[in-house]
């Protein structure tokens, strides 16, 4: 049901406030009404965002180029997933090394995260060659006010305000008592556990807040806002496949089951072993695929550089064999203490403290991104199976071009120890009985999958959590 | 000449001509040898290519 007015239920004792309505805040409330417990979900946001409301998602940025914050987020119903093409991937068996949760302990929800995101249950890393995987990515339908907002407001288990802001925390001993938001007034409200689901920069923000309004509530002097991460992206550039020597390739490798290029999509990793071997991070590289015919530009640029080569494939264009790819990747960010959140000088129209986001890109993106491209090219070249051509910032360090600030992940990483990490294995803040933080904030290290579906693995997870609790 | 002089030189031959005029990548599968990378700029891209692609 959706109120609204707070004054209904201002003396109602929930099982569980969940601030935030995005992929984390909705997968924990329908853990919890699946399991027959209550929630509330506050949300800042109203069902669709406006010029107005973004102002509460404005914040700086020092260090290397980064995404406008205020654009990059979304103030509304469903949140920043507004933003969300519907990418699903999962985290490697090794992203996980240094979790103190295993990939065993997430895919007990993947059936679960898959009915939530409508999608199948149907990930996979395969050997592609001996030091790249293939894997797939899912494209889930979904946009979360169409499918969630009217379950919301008939069920009788799950309660949402819109136009709520979160402002503080109140209680003693590591205990909240009771959560201080606005809406039009401020309101106390009470429950058993607090979850905080604001998004990836607003849970390291919200936290830091309410450590600025009520100190002594917080037991440990938590890295809160630390180890911020980006997935950063490039355009690295295209080039041609003939299908019939990459089937050819295939077999040869005994690959099975590999994607048919009807899919258009072909998406490869790199394996544990090159990745050790070379001390870099992992990426992911996609690759999709176009018929093509002799007659376009990149045909003619490559008949310019490599006229035998062309030659050579040219009876393949008649059989329709001929596939031009554009070749993306997204890159794992190594978690760097020094790459924070903290509370900036902006104030949004509450006159709360705005973000401020220090950020630095490092050369070790860059080196992975020429071994992943290196690996590729290779393949293509020694088994003749077609050519590529990058973009030259790929090979230059100062015009490295990047897009960032859509996977906002870190701030708030789960660990062991009160030094590196802000939550403990169950994401239950240090110090604390019952406050818990929901989404990819509590990522300890990103891989380069992105990152929707293993949120909605751990909110469902954290759901189950809190009902043996 | 008897018929095994005749071989043996006509084997002499053979092997001095295999020695000497057939490629040895033809015995010896080697990528080092077989392939050249080679990176060629073309129109504000560089393309990574096999030496005989041109």
């Amino acid at each position: 049901m959706i109120f609204e007015n707070l004054d209904k239920i201002k003396n109602k004792n929930f099982f569980a406030i969940i601030v935030g309505s995005g992929p984390a805040g909705i997968s924990t409330a329908l853990k919890l009404e699946k399991n027959g417990f209550d929630s509330l979900i506050l949300e800042s946001g109203s069902v669709d965002y406006d010029f107005n409301s973004q102002k509460y998602l404005d914040g700086d940025v020092i260090g290397d180029e980064y995404s406008d914050l205020k654009i990059s987020r979304l103030k509304q119903f469903g949140g920043s997933s507004g933003h969300w093409g519907g990418n699903c991937n999962i985290l490697k068996e090794k992203d996980f090394s240094d979790w103190p949760i295993k990939k065993g302990d997430l895919d007990i929800y993947e059936g679960e995260a898959s009915k939530i995101l409508n999608i199948r249950e149907n990930f996979y890393y395969k050997k592609f060659s001996e030091n790249l995987d293939y894997f797939n990515t899912q494209w889930s339908n979904v946009k979360f006010y169409e499918k969630y907002f009217e379950h919301i407001k008939r069920s009788k288990k799950i309660s949402l305000s819109l136009d709520t802001t979160f402002h503080s925390l109140e209680g003693s001993n590591g205990n909240v008592k009771n959560l201080i938001c606005f809406k039009k007034k401020f309101y106390k409200l009470k429950s058993k556990h607090v979850v905080l689901s604001c998004g990836g920069i607003e849970n390291s923000r919200s936290l830091l807040l309410a450590k600025k309004k009520n100190p002594d509530l917080f037991k440990y002097e938590l890295p809160i806002g630390k180890y911020y991460m980006d997935h950063p992206k490039h355009n690295v550039g295209n080039g041609i496949i003939v299908y019939k020597k990459l089937k050819n390739f295939l077999q040869n490798q005994n690959v099975y089951n590999f994607p048919t290029l009807e899919c258009r999509n072909i998406e490869l990793s790199l394996r544990n072993n090159i990745q050790l071997k070379t001390k870099i991070l992992n990426s992911g590289l996609s690759i999709n695929l176009k018929r093509t015919t002799p007659y376009t530009n990149l045909i003619r640029q490559a008949s310019c550089v490599a006229p035998k080569f062309i030659q050579n494939i040219y009876s393949s264009f008649k059989e329709k064999d001929v596939y031009e790819f554009y070749l993306s990747i997204i890159q794992e960010q190594f978690p760097y203490r020094d790459n924070r959140i903290e509370l900036g000088s902006k104030l949004d129209p509450q006159n709360l403290q705005l973000p401020l986001i220090y950020w630095k890109r490092t050369s070790l993106l860059k080196k992975s991104a020429e071994i992943m491209i290196n690996e590729f090219s290779d393949i293509l070249i020694n088994e003749n199976i077609g050519r590529l051509s990058i973009n030259d910032d790929i090979l230059n360090d100062s015009n490295y071009d990047l897009a960032l600030g859509h996977h906002q992940m870190g701030g708030t990483r789960i660990g062991k120890d009160i030094n590196d990490s802000v939550v403990d294995k169950n994401l239950l803040v240090f110090g604390f009985k019952n406050l818990y933080i929901n989404g990819s904030s509590v990522f300890r290290t990103g891989g380069f999958a992105y990152p929707t579906f293993t949120i909605v693995q751990l909110a469902t997870r954290l759901g189950e959590h809190l009902t043996k609790a | 000449m008897n018929r095994r002089i005749f071989f043996k030189n006509s084997f002499k031959q053979i092997s001095l001509f295999l020695i000497f005029f057939l490629p040895i990548n033809t015995f010896v599968k080697s990528n080092k040898l077989q392939i050249k990378k080679l990176f060629k700029k073309y129109d504000g891209k560089t393309w990574i290519l096999k030496s005989d692609d041109f």
